[in-house]
């Protein structure tokens, strides 16, 4: 006996345009993550020197 | 593979994966949504949404069983948000009934003709067919059900028994 639910599947091919609007967006993605990863992990300074009040 | 990635946050990795698995996801989601722009749209938006999830996955269940679940409550959501917006459904209630039989044998679910089933299931909840196709086409153990649906193993049985039943009756009325 044949599963029925086994005969439901496509075989629909993706656009190549698809990876590449994904590419794009987790490149995004990951630039807002090492900015971050470089202000607020690596180098919390730079942030605490920024809000600084300026020496008289 | 995903461990690299999630340390790494390596974007050709991530397009790797991207090319192993996004054909078949995107097959699913052609299951949920017939129109194949929104179903292409979808498979953008679980991939950019799988590259910050990445890191969730534990690796207690195989990373497909893991990426079909979140394919599934994706399509799920996707087509329920208007749905909601219309006419709000009934709660599911799974505590009704503790560990239920359901009922109806697998078998009976094989006889069916497939050219009528898929008609059948166009007529059912989203949430019920990706119950239904988690356990009968991709052969999701009842733990990966509740992993993937977060709730307890009588709530499964019971959702699978209300599926099935949902399914049949859809069938029988199509004459």
């Amino acid at each position: 006996m044949e599963n029925p639910f086994k005969q439901l599947i496509y075989r629909e091919a993706l656009p190549e345009l698809i990876k590449e609007k994904v590419m794009e967006d987790i490149n995004l993605i990951k630039l807002g993550l090492d900015l971050a990863d470089l202000f607020v992990i690596k180098n919390p300074q730079i942030i605490k020197e920024s809000f600084k009040k300026p020496k008289k | 593979m995903v461990s690299r990635i999630v340390e790494t946050n390596n974007t050709e990795l991530f397009g790797l994966l991207y090319d192993r698995h996004a054909r078949v996801v995107y097959n699913k989601c052609l299951v949920f949504l017939q129109n194949p722009i929104e179903a292409q749209d979808l498979t953008h938006d679980i991939f950019v949404h799988l590259f910050v999830k990445l890191r969730t996955f534990k690796g207690h269940s195989k990373f497909t069983t893991w990426l079909y679940s979140l394919t599934y409550n994706f399509c799920v959501n996707y087509i329920q948000r208007d749905v909601e917006k219309v006419h709000k459904k009934e709660p599911i209630r799974d505590d009704v009934l503790e560990a239920v039989d359901d009922g109806i044998p697998d078998e009976r679910l094989f006889e069916l003709k497939w050219d009528k089933m898929q008609r059948a299931m166009k007529a059912i909840d989203p949430d019920e067919k990706a119950l239904l196709i988690m356990k009968y086409q991709d052969d999701f153990s009842i733990k990966d059900i509740m992993q993937a649906l977060d709730i307890n193993e009588s709530a499964v049985k019971m959702r699978l028994k209300r599926s099935k039943n949902k399914l049949l009756e859809a069938y029988n009325n199509l004459g």
